[in-house]
């Protein structure tokens, strides 16, 4: 009896952990390499030195950054976990009218690029803003500055806010109320309940958010860059950007050392999170299991909170995301001159025909669908691998996969830029899109990879054991008994993978090459060339194009993008 | 079709030795049962037939086919071994229809399409199942979905067919006809076959031979009548429904017969066993239904006494009374309903088993 080439799973389990241990090498080798060498990596001659990192300490500017950096996300991180937590109660535990309608705008900044959320705030409440004027006019001061760290801050934790949200939102501390009824049995008010049972049994949820999210303000790019950088605020990404790509002659050394220190920090930061997470896991729980918790009434207060809910999503969201489609459709934007004076199509019209900007809206939705399809099967490989197989290497594997999530976006184009120089051969790949492709799959590997493993781990292995012993080999089993059970975590992961390419533009700062130019980008250059037009039409495509995917994929495919 | 040897098998879960020494021979055609608790290593061991486990040590060989060998690296891929397992869970494809559930292994196979019909139709009727090929695992009871697991483990005529707990998700009543009809078809078919329960009811009533397990180690293997009548140790007594243990010291010796001494001070006539000798600790076993109630005018003769009755029940076919002789309690089953407090027993010799403390 011919059973199937008995010799195809490990060649199979082979070459795709090879191939994720080499993609995920190829940038951070070479930096490291750079960090160390005492001229560009291209030049020839280079000695080993510890100098960069010398130069790096001893820079002032570089202490500013860090103090910056740290002040800027601990600030972040603790009012999204506000935001969310706050959020999470009001929307899961009482009995607030359209509580899914809030929900989704409250979510709307996850699906949006950071740099559109911070074009709409500075068009609202900077220096210039729309609402800062009409502040001027009625008290005669701007009661805030956005371009300071407490500004970046506040936008950075709207945008992280969604994450803490959802975090919150699974705890088993708001999915099931039995302990808050205990409490409210024993004669607690539903206040004094939540004050005394929900929120002190929420706490190591919120902490591991908090780190999460300050790991994230760590990474953030588009809030520094354009934010912090014009007044002169540097954070550790808008340095780097700085000192390698606006220099005049880029310090490689420099701007390698400071990145690793970056990665080091990150990691640490990693370390603490998963301390926090094996804590937290106890309290978190699938949602959908429990049954639906008791809610509590608002009573008279509910048009009260309702007003504030709607003004503050209105203030935080509705209206920044506003102030972009209007200042699209218009020529200038001015508290002098009625909008409706100066309505124009021009803006758009410089789209079409300015190939760099048409092209790079195509390019980031190619890299979004294609390369989000590509980046999802070769994660769903390397997960298979990982999760589900006997493979020796695996715990390597696994560690590699998880790996970049201590790379910042723009750390990993920085290291792409130095692989590719390292290794010329790959030099052709550099400057198109695929170049692109490969730099995204390697910095969101670890989210593609946690967001399908989860649902791998879920499926019995038997059912794969079945097809083994019924004399299919591994990759049998997987095709024909594990992938048909994850479509839905699939295309979930696809989705995923798909929202978070369309919003990714640092990672590609240092590699793009004419022709292979992404929206984020084009919009950023248009930003500081004064072309806040073109930079916000851009914008509103890329929004019409992310709503329009994930509301056929939500409503149509009926697909859950969180796993 | 064909011979199992196991010699030696050893497998470690971190610092739990989860097979622990598993030596095993079972004949062509043979119904063997691996009986024992929960987390004893018996999944453990059906895994390392079927090539899901690789053990740490020890040999396996089906027929002339040589499944593992840690002395020469061997280790079969369970595809290779063409083993049949039928899983507890059932693991049923639930995305396939019954009849692509159990071609699978044939297509796997690569059978003919001709061949593919023929045989599933078969395996089909041997399992009772015929026109529902077409219907999905979740349609289906319980009952027929462990028929579903049978077949796909039945229809490439597996070399060994290998059970685990296949009938521990039926109800009680479903489970005692499956039993029966399980038995037929083994019989029918004579696959060389391991079946893994913990239920020594199920085992008793499937088996050739009987091997209980305990911490990865097989204590006794034997017929069905020579585990339940004849324990070894008093693990595989108390496993086999006798819940009754005295602790003793053997008096004296009388041929075949000896006098054994309770803590108490009691003392009783015990059947002799090897390597007695007076004054060796003993523990003595007797199964609550062989405690017969005696008429108190025998209570006189050897075994007789009186004892307290502390609570009981009634169960239907009988009652079950807790009694206390002196600082002992146990357990015995009468059809006679006990008016009073106390009662006069009788323990028959024949029925007491010995084990010398080790
Ligand atoms: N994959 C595993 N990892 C660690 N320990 C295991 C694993 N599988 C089984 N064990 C341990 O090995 C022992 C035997 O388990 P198992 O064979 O499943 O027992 P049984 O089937 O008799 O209930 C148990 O102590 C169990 O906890
Ligand atoms: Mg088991």
């Amino acid at each position: 009896m011919q059973l199937s080439w008995p010799k195809r799973s490990p060649v199979i389990q082979w070459s795709g952990a090879l191939a994720a241990i080499l993609m995920v090498a190829f940038p951070l080798v070479p930096l490291a390499y750079q960090s160390f060498l005492d001229r560009p990596i291209y030049e020839s001659g280079s000695l080993l030195t510890l100098n960069n990192y010398l130069n790096l300490f001893t820079n002032p500017l570089f202490h500013q950054t860090v103090v910056n950096s740290f002040l800027f996300a601990l600030m972040a991180s603790s009012a999204s976990v506000f935001l969310g937590a706050v959020a999470a109660i009001f929307v899961n535990r009482t009995d607030l009218p359209f509580d899914r309608l809030w929900r989704n705008i409250f979510l709307w900044p996850f699906f949006v690029s950071t740099i559109i959320m911070v074009f709409g705030y500075i068009l609202m409440y900077g220096p210039k803003g729309m609402i800062s004027n009409y502040m001027m006019q009625f008290f005669g001061f701007i009661p805030w500055n956005l371009y300071s760290i407490p500004g970046m801050a506040m936008v950075s934790a709207i945008h992280g806010a969604p994450v803490a949200f959802i975090f919150c939102s699974s705890s088993v501390v708001l999915a099931d109320s039995s302990l808050e009824d205990a409490a409210r049995a024993a004669g607690a008010g539903p206040y004094r309940a939540i004050g005394s049972v929900t929120l002190p049994l929420l706490r190591p949820s919120l902490l591991f958010a908090a780190v999460l999210s300050f790991t994230g303000a760590l990474e953030a790019f588009s809030t520094p860059v354009l934010l912090g950088k014009p007044v002169g605020i540097l954070m550790f990404t808008s340095f780097l950007y700085e000192q390698g790509i606006q220099a005049v002659r880029p310090d490689y050394g420099l701007v390698a050392s400071g990145a690793m220190v970056v990665v080091a920090l990150v990691t640490g930061m990693i370390v603490v999170q998963e301390r926090l997470l094996t804590n937290v896991r106890r309290f978190v729980t699938i949602r959908g299991k429990a049954t639906a918790p008791r809610k509590i009434r608002l009573g008279v207060m509910k048009p009260m909170v309702v007003g504030l809910v709607f003004l503050w999503l209105m203030l935080t969201i509705i209206l920044p995301l506003g102030a972009v489609v209007l200042r699209s459709f218009v020529a200038v934007l001015s508290p002098y001159i009625p909008f409706w004076e100066m309505l124009t199509l021009d803006n758009y019209e410089n789209i079409i025909t300015n190939s760099t900007n048409y092209i790079s809206i195509w390019n980031a939705l190619y890299i979004a669908v294609i390369g989000g399809a590509l980046s999802t099967t070769f994660l769903i490989l390397i997960a298979l691998i990982g999760r589900r197989s006997k493979f020796p290497g695996k715990t390597i594997l696994n560690f590699v996969a998880f790996f970049p999530r201590a790379v910042p976006s723009i750390i990993i184009g920085f290291g792409f830029f130095m692989g590719f120089i390292m290794f010329p051969f790959l030099g052709s790949i550099r400057s198109t899109i695929w170049g692109l492709i490969l730099v995204y799959t390697v910095r969101h590997m670890p989210g593609g990879f946690g967001n399908i493993s989860a649902p791998i781990l879920r499926i019995s292995e038997e059912m794969d054991n079945a097809v083994r012993v019924s004399g299919g080999d591994w990759w049998t089993a997987v095709r024909l008994a594990v992938i048909p059970l994850l479509k839905p975590a699939i295309m979930s992961t696809f989705l995923l993978l798909l929202v978070i390419f369309t919003k990714e533009y640092s990672a590609a700062l240092f590699i793009m090459a004419p022709g292979s130019e992404v929206a984020g980008v084009v919009m950023l250059n248009h930003w500081f060339q004064g072309e806040a037009g073109t930079a916000t039409a851009m914008s509103v495509v890329q929004l019409v194009l992310t709503a329009l995917i994930v509301v056929f994929a939500s409503r149509v495919l009926r697909v859950k993008i969180y796993g | 079709m064909a011979k199992l040897l196991i010699e030696n098998l050893q497998k470690r879960f971190g610092g739990v030795k989860a097979i622990d020494g598993v030596t095993l021979t079972v004949a062509d055609g043979e119904f063997v049962t691996l009986l024992g608790p929960s987390g004893c290593g018996k999944t453990t061991t059906l895994n390392c037939l079927a090539g899901l486990e690789t053990p740490d040590e020890g040999t396996i060989r089906v027929g002339d086919k040589v499944f593992f060998d840690s002395g020469r690296s061997i280790d079969l891929p369970p595809e290779s071994r063409n083993a049949g397992l039928v899983f507890q869970s059932y693991a049923l494809w639930p995305h396939k229809t019954v009849g692509a559930n159990i071609d699978l292994p044939l297509r796997l196979r690569k059978y003919s399409e001709k061949e593919i019909r023929e045989r599933v139709e078969n395996v089909m009727k041997v399992v009772e199942l015929s026109g529902l090929e077409k219907r999905y695992p979740h349609e289906l009871s319980g009952g027929q979905q462990q028929r579903v697991a049978l077949a796909r483990a039945l229809v490439y005529e597996p070399s060994i067919l290998l059970l685990d707990e296949p009938l521990s998700n039926l109800d009680a009543k479903l489970r005692e006809r499956a039993r029966f009809w399980l038995r037929q078809i083994q019989k029918r078919i004579g696959t060389t076959t391991i079946y893994v329960t913990h239920d020594q009811l199920e085992s008793l009533a499937l088996s050739d031979r009987i091997a209980v397990m305990k911490d990865g180690k097989i204590l006794q293997i034997g017929s069905p009548t020579e585990i339940f009548e004849k324990p070894s140790v008093p693990f595989v007594a108390d496993f086999m429904g006798t819940n009754n243990f005295f602790e003793g010291t053997i008096q004296s010796l009388e041929g075949d017969r000896m006098v054994f001494r309770l803590a108490n001070g009691r003392e009783l006539i015990v059947p002799t066993i090897p390597d007695a000798l007076p004054g060796k600790k003993a523990t003595m076993a007797i199964r609550p239904q062989n405690v017969q109630l005696a008429s108190a005018a025998g209570a006189e003769a050897p075994n007789v006494f009186t004892v307290k009755v502390v609570g009981g029940q009634y169960l239907g076919t009988y009652y079950e009374y807790i009694v206390n002789d002196a600082d002992g309690d146990f357990l015995f089953h009468t059809r006679k309903e006990i008016h009073g407090d106390q009662a006069t027993v009788y323990f028959d010799p024949a029925e007491c088993s010995v084990f010398l403390k080790q």
